[in-house]
Parts: structure tokens; C-alpha cells; sequence
């Protein structure tokens, strides 16, 4: 049995627009301590999957299986949700200013998941929460406890959420582009801390991010997400010695590099297209510098290859490589 | 879409908003037309019908349908409490027709006419048809509701009107030129906030000569509620200016050499009309409120010209108001007239300004 | 913080010396004066009326009447003479002031608590047909003329066969001392003014804190809240408290509306305050009355203004430390 297991996943909603398939049609495992590296650009679906396997999406139409330890929990109420939110599977999000309630002190609702979730009293909730902080180097740290957000920078925000995920000891840790909205430098910093904390909690963790810099240094394997659907899955140092799909060897170009100096910076053409009308055929094909005939008529199905799979016509049997 | 067919879809979805629109229009047309729609002048005297209930319409009599009419009116005084009370006398009916030849009136100063468009076929001595009944010295209640209208519901589009006038070049160049005189007016307002409103709306009435005929009084009111208005309007047009003036078309225009005012007039001021349009129909309710409560007191507009506010002064007396509750009447109107005015502007609101940047004035 | 409350406090001071010229120049605009009433008056000679005002001072300029008022508030503390009631003008407001202070607090507190209560359920279950019925329920309290509806309810009182109309207190109350019973017969004469002059700011409050409520509903951190797997109950208390937050200081700004209330209001209803007192004062030209009464009500409402901004210094943390 599977640490989480996703079965086809489809979250659809229905807007004034049109009808906009967010996530339409994505499976992936994970398994125990390991890390699993979701990247694609925004609007790709990465943050709609994982708020939905919490169950956090409101008025949308899921259909699919998503398996935690054997249970479904998709078919979960929310009362039994709460229970595994923050437990056993934890998140932290991509603005830490905004992920907690400027009117309490940090203390005040770290101590409310403690004393929910691990039935202790006031006193010992404390203790362990600043024990906590100091674990994740925050200075001063019963002086911080009883301080209020917006008294505190991103990154020691940021460093306290990644506190507040790890104090049930969860089996998962989903992190939404954590260090996105941080000082470059502070970046560094959160993101060791995170991959020490990792190894020590041995918890497994579904990473999101758009910066490949990122998934260098921290993922085991990568899932590249384009458009609702997973177009690539590889071992992560596969993916940067070997990319196959187009999209991502694409992703992988337009890193900033030295090579690049007095050239052409290169650049993926034209934009993510807009959800409620994804392109026909593999949905990548208007931008891809590669398409074929194929590709406008009909979804490429994912195929295996050296270890591996990729869902790109080019790779079928018949396809130019 | 473009913007006009957004904004008209948007206000369509509102149907709060179009039940006030449509009440509105309905409204206006019964006070366009007040002269032909009531069947009696609203300045007239009746003694022999002072506080008399409002006529009831009946369509059977003994039993056949006979179309709509109304019995006479038989005038009794109780000689205990000497206080007058009607009875309905069955042995007089009086069919309601349309255009029926009335008192003659003037049509907006245009052509004389006796053309009214119903009303029963009597001299106002012998009886009287009284939808709204008749007030303390006879006169019909419904006619003074109409003719009153003309006053309720114009002191506010006109007030309004002057207010954001006022308003706008005021905040125009207070956010444009900032500096001293931005800091001037901006304490200014600050200081006329500091009162409330109604004591400050009635110490200004008062400053109307008693002397002055009642068309002056008019005007003089709808200044005195414009005064208190402007400042909420300067407030959010200097915040759109101050926003607007560091954009590059007006960068570009100060390069080109246009004047000031041209900038203010031909760029700003366009840009900043749909919260105009918000603000204004916003405005409104405050000011037929404001105008009822003033004439209420008496300290509004003067006879002979009526509003809703001063024919509810009437009411005013425990007496009056328990034998004849009728008198409540134009209070509805003025409800339903603001209530209106509050649904148009909320539609036009989430059509044309959704995030709220327009508070009430 | 407290810099901040010094600094507002010290500002009011010349505030308050311009709108004393406000309201001395609104007052002296007034056709006539005191004595105008007199002039029609036959058993009056116009001699005798020349001698009155020159010792009630009417006959100086303008300016200088203004300085001599200004000098006596700040030197001894006199506010000017009542000419209808021949009276200090500082007694006769500070009498009245009571119970228009009381009403006025209770309204609030009245407008408060309904405007919190409707504002969550509505909130909290959108687009129901209650959330409508309370939305339409609004529009017409804030429809309303307060006269209008003082009117109403006093007809359909008397209708009912209530007596507990006009006033504070029935006449075999009025005079004798607090006792249970009198206390009641207040409370039944208290609704009515209350429910008058809190109805319209009500029904404003509530939408206020609908959209409050709706706003943080919809924010990053509740969603942040639910992800830490807290339950319903707890996520709709750290909601609540957010969505009220703004609304202390709101509900203290409604301050100067209520009091303009309260004086139509107790005009109609006949109460004990300073409603009908300044009506009557302006209708008597009582000039000293007016302008006094005038500064009072602004006085009141900047320190109704500072006192909610106090109160929402204290409630938020992010202005409280900063």
C-alpha cells in the first residue's frame, strides 16, 4: 500500500466563463520519505491538485481517486478531513504573511494545532511549540512566541509555518512554492532548514515549485505538469541529464545560464494557454518546436522509457525521435 | 461586450435595481403629470370635508355590478365631542370616469385645460372623491401627495447634482495641485465633518428669510442640503485625481503644453464619471431625507408650495395622527421613493464600481 | 500609540477654536435677532427695544460680540446667556445632556449588537432567502425617514392600546423617585427612541459587516487555517473576530448620525434632551443657545471619532505595535 496514490484525477469548475478543467486527468504516487518535486508554470494545475487532495477546493467537481494509506478521501466528510489536515498530511503556503490570523500571536495558533491535534493542555502545548521554534532557528525564541505576525519577517514567518507543519510529525508535507515569495538569500536558508528537518521527521513531502534551480537541490523525482495533465515523470537527476518531453527540455533552456552572456536569451513561444479552452490534440502543441500532425488531433498517451515516462507523440512507435 | 453593453447587462442582473428603476419612472411620470392625474387643485380649501377618510371605491351595489363609484359623504358633528364624523350616505352614487372636466389648471404654463384624468362628475362642494382622504383644512391629500412629489423628488436630483459639482472641481484641485491648498481644503473638510448633520442642515434653514415667497425657499433649500454634500464627493474625487495625475497621458498632456484646467476638465474629469454616476445616485436618498426632515419642522419649504416632509407635519399632533391615520400617508412615498433611489444605486454600483472604491457621501 | 493619541488630543484645540467661528457665523447669518420678535409686538416701543439691546450687547459688531464670547469660555469658562430662558446656557445643556448622551449610547449599542448578528448569519448563508429577507430588511431601515417612523410606531402603539408614548416617563412617574416600577416605565418608553433612531444605522452596519465577514471568508489565511486541519467552529471564531474588528471603530463614527437622530426624534416624541431644546432655541434666534449647543455637538462628535480610533488601536495588534 501506497503512502498517497492519485487516480485520474479531474477537477473541473464552472464559471461564468465556460467550463475550466483545472486538473484534468493526473495520477502519481508517493511513497515514504521520499520527496516529489511537482514543476510547471502558473495556472498548470500544481496548486488545484494538492488543495483538493485536503480536500480545500470549495464548489468544484472532482472526480478520481486520491488514497491515503488505503483510504479514500475523496469520500471523506469534512469533520474526518480535519483530522487528517495538519496531522497526517501537513502544508505550508507560498505567503507566509498571509497563512496566519494577524489578530493572534504565532504562539496562540501554534499552540491551537497543538492542542487539537495532539490532545495536550495549555502548558505542555507551549513548551513543545517553543521547543519547536527553536528547532527551526528562530532567536529568542519564547520572546517570538508571544509576538504577532506582522511583527516578523517573511523567512521567520515562513520558517514558523514549516514549525507548525512538522509538530504532528505528518506522514506528508505538501509545500506551495515556499520560498517563492522570500529574499533570494533567505531562500537558501529556508531551504536547508527544510531539507534538514526532512531527513530528521523522515517525512515524505510533494515539493511545487517553477524554479528547476530548486528541484536540483532538493527532490528525489520530478513530475512536470503542463496545462491540467503530467507530461513528464523522471528521477530527478534523469531529468536534467536526459528531459524528454519538449516542454521541459524547454524549461530547462530558459534557465538563466553563463553560456547565455551577449546571446539571444532563449525563450518558450507564445503563452500558457487559457483553462477553459485547452488546445486539441496534446495540449502543448501550439508552442512546441517540434509538433507534428499528430499533435493537433489527438492526446499522446504517456509512454516508458530508460526508467522514465513521458506523454509525447515524438516517443510512440512511428514518432521522429 | 464593450463597457456600456457590460455595464447594462451588469445592472440588468440586478433586479432589486430594476424594480426601483421602474418605480422611479413610475413615480416621476404621476409627478410630471400632477396636474392632470389628480382630480383637484392641491391648494384648495373644502371646509365641509376637513379630515375626511379616504373615499372607499366600491363596485357592487346592492348586489349588481355597477363599475367603479363612490357614495356621498354625510357630514355629521357628534354632539357630545363635537367632533366631526363622516358616514357614508348610500342614497348618492357617483360613478368614476375617465377625463372628467375638473377645476382648470395650467399645463406646466403651456395651455390652460379643465381635463382631468379621473374623477367624478360633481361640483367639490357636494362631494368629493378623496383617495388619500383630506387633510385639516380640506384640501385632497392625494393632489398634495402628487404636487409634493414635484419637490421631494427634485430637491434631491438638483441638490445632488450642485453637491457633486461642487465636489468635483473642489477635489479636482485639491488633488491636482497638492501642496498648500490641498492641505487648506482637506482641513477645511475636516472641520465641517465635525458636525452632524441635521443640526447643521437645520441652523442653516433658519438662515432663509421668513419674508422670502416659497420658489426662493426652494432654491435655499436645495443650497442648504448641497453644502453638507460636497465634501464626501471631494474626498473620493481628490483620491481618483491623486491616483490619475501621475499617469502618463497627463504627463504626456503637461509636456504637450496644455493648461491645467484643460487637463483637469478634458482628461480627469472623464475618466472619473462612472463613480461619478455612483456617487450621485448614492447621494440622493440623504438629500430627500434630509429635505423631508428640514419641511417636516417647518423649517423647509413653505407653503404654498408642499413637499412629502410638510404634509406630514400635519401628523404631527397625537390627535390628528390617532383619528386620522391617513395623513401617514406621503411617509410611504417618501419610503418607497428613497428605497427606490437606494436599489438603482446599488445595481449601478456592483455594475460600474465592484470593488467599492465609492463610499456613501 | 500614545504619541498618536497626545497628538490628535492637541490638534483639537484650534479644531475646536474654527469651528467655534463656524458656528458663530452660522448663528449670526439668521435674520434678525432675539429681539426681532419684539418689533411687531405694539406695547413695545421701539425705545425700549433699543435699550434692550444695548444691554443685551446686540447693537455691537459682529467681530467683537464673537471675541467677547470666546473670551468669557476661555477665562470663565461662560458660555453665554439664554435670552428665552434666562439662564447660564452652560445649565441648561448640561441638564438636557444626560439622557441625550444615554440614548445615544444605547442606540449604538442597540445598532451594534443586531448589525454584528444579522451581519454573521447573513455571511454565513449567502444568496438563502433569510440572507435576502435581511438584505431587503436593511434597504428599507436605512429607507426610513426617522420621523416618519417615530410617527408609525407611536400610531400603532396608541392603536394597540399602549399609552407609554411621548416622552420618558408617564405623568405619575415624572418628579417621583427611582423606584422598580418607574424603571420599567421607563424601558417601555425607552424602545421606541431607540429602535427610531438605531434603525437606519443598523441596517448600514449590517451590510458593512456582511461584506466584512464575506471578504475574510474568502482570504488566504482561513484557507491556511483550515489546512492546519482546525475544525469549523474554531476557523468561524478567528473570522468573526477579524470581520468585527473595523466594526468598533465604525460603529463609534456613527456617533454624530445617532445624535442628529436623536434630536428629531425627541422633537416628535417629546423627550427630555437637547432635540427640542435647540429647535425652539433656533426658532427664538436664542443666539448664545444655538452657538453653544452647536460647538457641544462638535465637541462631541471629535471625541466620539477619537475614542473609536483608540478603540481600534487597541483591538488590532498590527496598529497597537508598530
Amino acid at each position: 500500500m501506497k503512502l498517497l496514490e492519485v487516480r485520474d484525477l479531474k477537477v473541473y469548475f464552472n464559471t461564468l466563463d465556460g467550463l475550466v478543467k483545472a486538473v484534468d486527468g493526473v495520477s502519481f504516487t508517493l511513497d515514504e520519505q521520499e520527496t516529489l518535486a511537482i514543476v510547471g508554470e502558473s495556472g498548470c494545475g500544481k496548486t488545484v491538485t494538492v488543495l483538493t487532495i485536503l480536500g480545500l477546493i470549495r464548489k468544484a467537481i472532482v472526480s478520481g481517486s486520491i488514497l491515503h494509506r488505503g483510504v479514500e478521501l475523496t469520500k471523506l466528510s469534512q469533520k474526518e478531513l480535519e483530522e487528517i489536515r495538519g496531522r497526517k498530511i501537513s502544508m505550508i503556503f507560498q505567503e507566509p504573511m498571509s497563512s496566519f490570523d494577524p489578530l493572534y500571536t504565532v504562539g496562540k495558533q501554534m499552540m491551537e494545532v497543538a492542542m487539537k491535534h495532539l490532545k495536550m493542555d495549555e502548558e505542555r502545548a507551549r513548551e513543545l511549540c517553543i521547543d519547536m521554534l527553536r528547532k527551526v532557528q528562530i532567536p529568542l525564541a519564547e520572546q517570538r512566541f508571544d509576538e504577532y505576525p506582522h511583527q516578523m519577517s517573511g523567512g521567520m514567518l515562513q520558517r514558523i509555518m514549516i514549525a507548525m507543519a512538522l509538530l504532528t510529525n505528518p506522514d506528508i508535507v505538501i509545500a506551495d512554492e515556499p520560498t517563492t515569495a522570500l529574499d533570494v538569500t533567505i531562500q537558501a536558508q529556508v531551504l536547508n532548514l527544510f531539507k534538514q528537518l526532512q531527513k530528521q521527521y523522515k517525512t515524505s513531502v510533494i515539493f511545487i515549485t517553477h524554479d528547476l534551480g530548486i528541484v536540483a537541490e532538493i527532490a528525489d523525482r520530478v513530475h512536470v505538469m503542463y496545462a491540467g495533465k503530467i507530461v513528464e515523470r523522471a528521477d530527478v537527476i534523469k531529468l536534467f541529464e536526459e528531459p524528454l518531453h519538449p516542454y521541459t527540455k524547454a524549461l530547462l533552456e530558459s534557465r538563466l545560464r553563463k553560456e547565455y552572456k551577449n546571446k539571444k536569451l532563449p525563450f518558450i513561444e507564445g503563452v500558457v494557454p487559457p483553462p477553459t479552452s485547452w488546445p486539441s490534440g496534446c495540449r502543448f502543441h501550439p508552442r512546441c518546436p517540434r509538433a507534428m500532425e499528430i499533435c493537433r488531433r489527438e492526446e499522446p498517451a504517456e509512454v516508458q522509457l530508460n526508467g522514465s515516462s513521458v506523454a509525447c507523440w515524438l516517443y510512440h512507435e512511428g514518432g521522429a525521435r | 461586450m464593450n463597457t456600456w453593453q457590460r455595464v447594462f447587462y451588469q445592472f440588468k442582473r440586478h433586479k432589486l435595481g430594476l424594480i426601483g428603476f421602474w418605480t422611479l419612472v413610475v413615480l416621476y411620470v404621476l409627478i410630471i403629470f400632477a396636474d392632470f392625474i389628480s382630480p383637484y387643485n392641491f391648494t384648495e380649501t373644502h371646509s365641509r370635508f376637513t379630515y375626511a377618510p379616504p373615499t372607499k371605491i366600491r363596485f357592487f351595489h346592492e348586489g349588481k355590478f355597477k363599475g367603479p363609484f363612490i357614495y356621498g359623504l354625510k357630514r355629521t358633528r357628534d354632539p357630545i365631542t363635537f367632533k366631526v364624523k363622516y358616514e357614508e350616505d348610500r342614497s348618492r352614487i357617483y360613478p368614476i370616469k375617465l377625463f372628467v372636466k375638473g377645476e382648470e389648471y395650467e399645463f406646466w404654463g403651456l395651455f390652460k385645460t379643465n381635463v382631468h384624468l379621473f374623477g367624478i362628475e360633481a361640483d367639490s362642494n357636494e362631494m368629493m372623491l378623496l383617495l388619500f382622504g383630506a387633510d385639516r383644512f380640506g384640501r385632497d391629500l392625494f393632489s398634495r401627495v402628487l404636487h409634493g412629489g414635484r419637490v421631494s423628488l427634485t430637491v434631491g436630483l438638483v441638490g445632488t447634482f450642485i453637491s457633486v459639482l461642487i465636489g468635483s472641481i473642489v477635489g479636482s484641485i485639491s488633488g491636482y495641485y497638492g501642496g498648500w491648498i490641498d492641505v487648506l481644503i482637506q482641513r477645511f473638510i475636516e472641520l465641517l465633518r465635525s458636525f452632524p448633520r441635521i443640526p447643521l442642515w437645520l441652523a442653516l434653514s433658519v438662515i432663509l428669510p421668513p419674508s422670502w415667497p416659497s420658489t426662493w425657499v426652494y432654491f435655499g433649500i436645495v443650497i442648504v442640503l448641497s453644502l453638507i454634500g460636497w465634501m464626501g464627493v471631494a474626498r473620493v474625487v481628490r483620491g481618483m485625481v491623486l491616483s490619475l495625475r501621475e499617469k502618463e497621458f497627463v504627463l504626456a498632456a503637461q509636456v504637450a503644453g496644455v493648461s491645467n484646467f484643460k487637463i483637469i476638465t478634458r482628461h480627469l474629469i472623464p475618466n472619473i464619471m462612472s463613480y461619478l454616476v455612483v456617487v450621485s445616485t448614492l447621494s440622493i436618498p440623504g438629500m430627500i431625507l434630509g429635505e423631508s426632515a428640514i419641511s417636516f419642522l417647518g423649517l423647509g419649504i413653505k407653503e404654498p408650495m408642499t413637499s412629502w416632509g410638510l404634509l406630514l407635519n400635519q401628523a404631527q399632533s397625537l390627535a390628528a395622527l390617532s383619528s386620522s391615520p391617513w395623513l401617514l400617508i406621503p411617509g410611504f412615498f417618501i419610503m418607497v421613493s428613497v428605497l427606490a433611489f437606494n436599489f438603482v444605486g446599488d445595481a449601478l454600483r456592483d455594475a460600474l464600481d465592484p470593488y467599492r472604491t465609492v463610499e456613501k457621501v | 500609540m500614545w504619541t498618536f493619541i497626545v497628538r490628535r488630543i492637541l490638534i483639537m484645540i484650534p479644531m475646536m477654536f474654527f469651528v467655534s467661528v463656524i458656528c458663530f457665523v452660522v448663528t449670526e447669518l439668521q435674520p434678525g435677532d432675539f429681539l426681532s420678535q419684539y418689533l411687531e409686538n405694539p406695547r413695545i416701543s421701539p425705545e425700549q427695544i433699543e435699550s434692550l439691546r444695548r444691554e443685551l450687547a446686540l447693537d455691537k459688531p459682529a467681530y467683537q460680540r464673537y471675541f467677547m464670547w470666546i473670551k468669557n469660555i476661555v477665562t470663565k469658562g461662560d458660555f453665554g446667556y439664554s435670552f428665552s430662558y434666562q439662564r447660564p446656557v452652560v445649565e441648561l445643556i448640561w441638564e438636557r445632556l444626560g439622557w441625550t448622551v444615554a440614548i445615544s449610547i444605547l442606540t449604538i449599542g442597540f445598532q451594534w449588537l443586531f448589525a454584528t448578528l444579522m451581519g454573521i448569519y447573513s455571511a454565513l448563508h449567502p444568496y438563502t432567502p433569510g440572507d435576502y429577507t435581511l438584505t431587503v430588511l436593511g434597504f428599507i431601515g436605512l429607507s426610513i425617514p426617522e420621523f416618519f417612523l417615530a410617527l408609525v410606531l407611536t400610531y400603532l402603539v396608541l392603536r394597540l392600546g399602549g399609552t407609554a408614548v411621548g416622552g420618558l416617563f408617564s405623568p405619575q412617574f415624572i418628579g417621583a423617585p427611582m423606584s422598580w416600577a418607574k424603571f420599567v416605565d421607563l424601558l417601555k418608553h425607552l424602545w421606541l427612541p431607540i429602535v427610531v433612531v438605531g434603525v437606519s444605522g443598523l441596517a448600514g452596519l449590517m451590510r458593512i459587516m456582511r461584506g466584512n465577514m464575506l471578504d475574510v471568508l474568502g482570504s488566504p489565511f482561513v484557507t491556511a487555517l483550515r489546512a492546519r486541519g482546525l475544525d469549523e467552529k474554531t476557523v468561524r471564531r478567528h473570522v468573526i473576530k477579524n470581520a468585527m474588528n473595523p466594526l468598533v471603530s465604525i460603529a463609534g463614527m456613527e456617533l454624530p448620525n445617532v445624535f442628529s437622530g436623536t434630536i428629531i426624534a425627541s422633537i416628535v416624541l417629546n423627550l427630555p434632551t437637547i432635540g427640542p431644546f435647540f429647535y425652539n432655541a433656533l426658532l427664538n434666534h436664542d443666539q448664545y443657545l444655538v452657538m453653544t449647543f452647536l460647538l457641544f455637538i462638535a465637541l462631541i462628535t471629535q471625541i466620539g471619532n477619537l475614542l473609536a480610533d483608540i478603540a481600534l488601536a487597541l483591538l488590532d495588534p498590527r496598529i497597537r505595535i508598530s
